[in-house]
């Protein structure tokens, strides 16, 4: 059964109302597969190639950050940081595949954490004589990844990481950033090289297929990509943070709030979401719709440049935006907007596109 | 046997009038009562009750969305209780059809959704999250005392969800999920890679674990979350896979009387029809038969309580709370896009079972039956 919020009144007011799309013209096969095969050139592949790189110039700045500890390579470091948690962020909505595979999501990204797992877990590899990127990788999820590279390089283990710092934690960073460029790697050589790449399933569905029977069913992949997207956001990033008024916001809970990005990271979800719609550029999951939708399609364009713009007239991070009286309706509107979006996307992209999304990872119980 | 939403709707709409409200108090009544919660047309969750003559005999609004019920021995009264992480559970004057008392678990607890009460009917026990300490607990409530809580048993893993008691009215079998959750982040699972499920059967006089039983390291993903009891102290589990979607895993288990938990097959096309997902399990009246649901497939799939064995399947749409129909093999099951059916598992045929309530009303997860009270001499 799926929740049942009535959906606010303000989400009304901003994203305006138009007719219910006709359910029943169900796009042709060939269009799923078209699509399929479109966003999985244009949409996936960029997105794993751009993380790939990015792990790998992560790796190579803890590198000569051990080389040559300073302050310059120490930045670097930072700044290399930043630019594989933009790729990550970018590519964070594709949750099946290769990326589903050996746990890689979980080990990329442990987050939401719980009670402190990730700055035991560096403690404890801290502690290791010899660490690898191997002994990383098969080591604690916790250990693993952009938070456990978050705690090296701003978080309370910095100090050892930063100039005069120890030994020890710049090999740490370079083991983990090593098993992290073992990682995007994998995501991305498993959706296209080796003897069963994950395109060829993803493009030849079927009965004996152990993930897709139909096109339509690989395209439902991406609509549920969208659709558990926006409820991240809304259900992980937003909501527990902001609270229920600028007195209330809760900035522990926030992501990424060692590296101070926490809105970063939404805009770049937002935007990901959008260009997997279909919002101007490549053609995305709304080439599927039917002419007959056309009002829905605009409501869903003006929705999503409506709420990309509110996350970006957000003086960020997060936490201390829904803090500041002055920029707590902006937070306030922009978590009605993408509840507004996700509740679209549910009930009425999805019964437009004759695709079902039925339950989803934080639904069933 | 297929039945989808269109059919369904058509078959009840012909079967029933408009919707019917129930009224006040009312007297003694005959036959089983069934309970469940769910969304009206609306969108307010609310949660109902019918009889076995298809009759609406309750129908309440919930603060927020339900998940199951204990129901007292004497089956005139019921708890439901909140969905996880919950923060109520109401006590259901069934006789009435009304709600009447509300009650919370501690600050540091949430209710995970499944209780059970004691033979006695005195004390109700209820898996809760003990979320900052990562442990699951099993809340004990004394029902003669408004539901003042007298204290807690440890669950024996993290994350319990459904709970049931043995027929030797002592020991609590417990379906330890594996899956740590916190009240920060509602629904978000957060150890899915350092899961470990497992099956407890704990003394609840004691608050010994008697037993703890696993699937084994290859199947440490496999949430352990619903369980019903057979004869002879047959326990059959369903489960959820938190694993990646090629995988094909077993999705049901049945542990005997003090034996492993056993994994049981099915052919491929069914257990990938399932989607590594089941919703609810239940045994029959008899104890010998039990059914699964797996919603997301929108399949009923029927198994031997004896040997494990698979059986059949039957279709509905968004199937998921079940409950035992009066006749040996037969189960009643609701629907998330609304309607109860009649499943015989037997004569392998699903027909719609008049509820009172409107087609709209989308049914939650679990259905619950109360059996008549029993007349005193």
């Amino acid at each position: 059964m799926p929740p049942a919020i009535a959906l606010p009144a303000l989400a009304l007011a901003i994203l305006a109302f138009a007719a219910p799309a006709a359910a029943g013209d169900r796009p042709p096969p060939e269009a799923f597969e078209r699509v399929n095969a479109a966003l999985a050139e244009n949409h996936v592949r960029p997105r794993y190639v751009r993380l790939a790189a990015a792990a790998g110039d992560f790796e190579a700045a803890a590198g000569a950050l051990c080389a040559r500890p300073g302050a310059g390579t120490f930045a670097g470091a930072g700044a290399a940081f930043h630019g594989l948690m933009d790729a990550w962020m970018a590519a964070e909505h594709l949750r099946f595949g290769p990326a589903e595979l050996f746990m890689r999501i979980h080990r990329f990204h442990f987050w939401p954490e719980a009670r402190g797992k990730v700055g035991k877990a560096v403690a404890r590899l801290l502690a290791e004589e010899t660490v690898s990127p191997a002994r990383v990788g098969r080591g604690s999820v916790a250990g693993q990844g952009l938070m456990a590279a978050e705690a090296l390089l701003f978080g309370p283990e910095s100090p050892k990481t930063r100039p005069g710092g120890s030994a020890e934690g710049c090999r740490l960073l370079q083991a983990v950033a090593g098993n992290m460029r073992d990682m995007a790697e994998g995501m991305d050589g498993d959706w296209w090289e080796g003897e069963r790449p994950f395109i060829a399933l993803f493009a030849g569905p079927g009965p004996e297929n152990p993930y897709f029977e139909s096109h339509a069913e690989a395209s439902l992949a991406f609509l549920k990509s969208l659709h558990d997207g926006l409820q991240r956001i809304v259900d992980l990033k937003v909501a527990p943070v902001i609270g229920k008024g600028a007195g209330k916001v809760r900035a522990h809970l926030a992501e990424s709030r060692l590296s101070g990005r926490s809105l970063r990271n939404i805009v770049l979800n937002l935007e990901a979401l959008q260009d997997l719609y279909g919002v101007g550029g490549e053609p995305g999951i709304a080439a599927l719709l039917p002419d007959s939708a056309g009002k829905l399609e605009k409501l869903l364009v003006k929705g999503f440049r409506a709420t990309v713009a509110t996350a970006k007239s957000i003086d960020g991070p997060l936490e201390a935006a829904a803090a500041d009286p002055a920029q707590r309706k902006k937070v306030d509107k922009l978590r009605v907007q993408v509840q507004a979006l996700r509740q679209i996307v549910r009930d009425r992209l999805a019964k437009a596109l004759g695709l079902p999304i039925g339950f989803n990872a934080l639904d069933g119980d | 046997m297929a039945i989808d939403r269109r059919c369904a709707l058509r078959l009840l709409a012909g079967g029933l009038g408009a919707a019917f409200w129930p009224g006040g108090a009312r007297a003694e009544r005959k036959g089983r009562r069934f309970l469940s919660a769910g969304a009206a047309a609306s969108g307010g969750y609310r949660v109902g009750g019918f009889s076995e003559a298809g009759e609406a005999l309750l129908d309440s609004a919930l603060p927020a969305r339900g998940h199951a019920f204990a129901v007292r021995p004497d089956g005139r009264l019921a708890v439901h209780f909140a969905r996880r992480p919950g923060e109520f559970a109401l006590a259901l004057d069934i006789d009435r059809g009304a709600v009447s008392r509300r009650f919370a678990p501690p600050q540091d607890r949430r209710f995970q959704g499944h209780g059970v009460f004691d033979p006695s009917g005195r004390l109700l026990y209820a898996t809760e999250n003990d979320f900052d300490a990562g442990r699951g607990a099993v809340g004990i409530y004394d029902a003669r005392r408004g539901f003042r809580r007298l204290g807690e048993l440890p669950s024996g893993g993290v994350g319990p969800h459904d709970i049931r008691l043995l027929a030797d009215g002592r020991t609590l079998v417990v379906a330890n999920g594996g899956i740590h959750t916190h009240p920060d982040y509602p629904r978000a699972k957060l150890n899915l890679p350092a899961m470990e499920p497992s099956l407890c059967f704990i003394d609840r006089e004691t608050g010994e674990l008697l037993r703890k039983r696993h699937l084994g390291a290859g199947l440490r993903r496999l949430s352990i979350r619903h369980l019903s009891v057979g004869r002879e102290g047959r326990v059959a589990v369903a489960m959820q896979y938190e694993g990646p979607r090629r995988d094909r895993v077993p999705l049901v288990a049945l542990c005997r009387a003090g034996g492993p938990l056993r994994p049981l097959e099915a052919p491929p096309s069914v257990l990938r029809a399932m989607r590594q997902y089941c919703g609810d399990i239940c045994f029959d009246r008899a104890g010998r038969t039990f059914a699964v649901s797996a919603p997301r497939g929108n399949i009923v799939t029927v198994w031997d309580g004896a040997d494990g064995g698979f059986l059949h399947t039957a279709r509905l749409a968004d199937c998921c709370g079940l409950a035992p129909a009066t006749r040996a093999g037969a189960f009643l099951v609701s629907s998330g896009q609304g309607g109860v059916f009649l499943l015989d598992a037997y004569a392998r045929k699903l027909r719609p079972f008049p509820t009172g309530f409107p087609v709209s009303r989308r049914w939650d997860n679990h259905l619950a039956v109360a059996d008549p009270p029993v007349a005193r001499g």
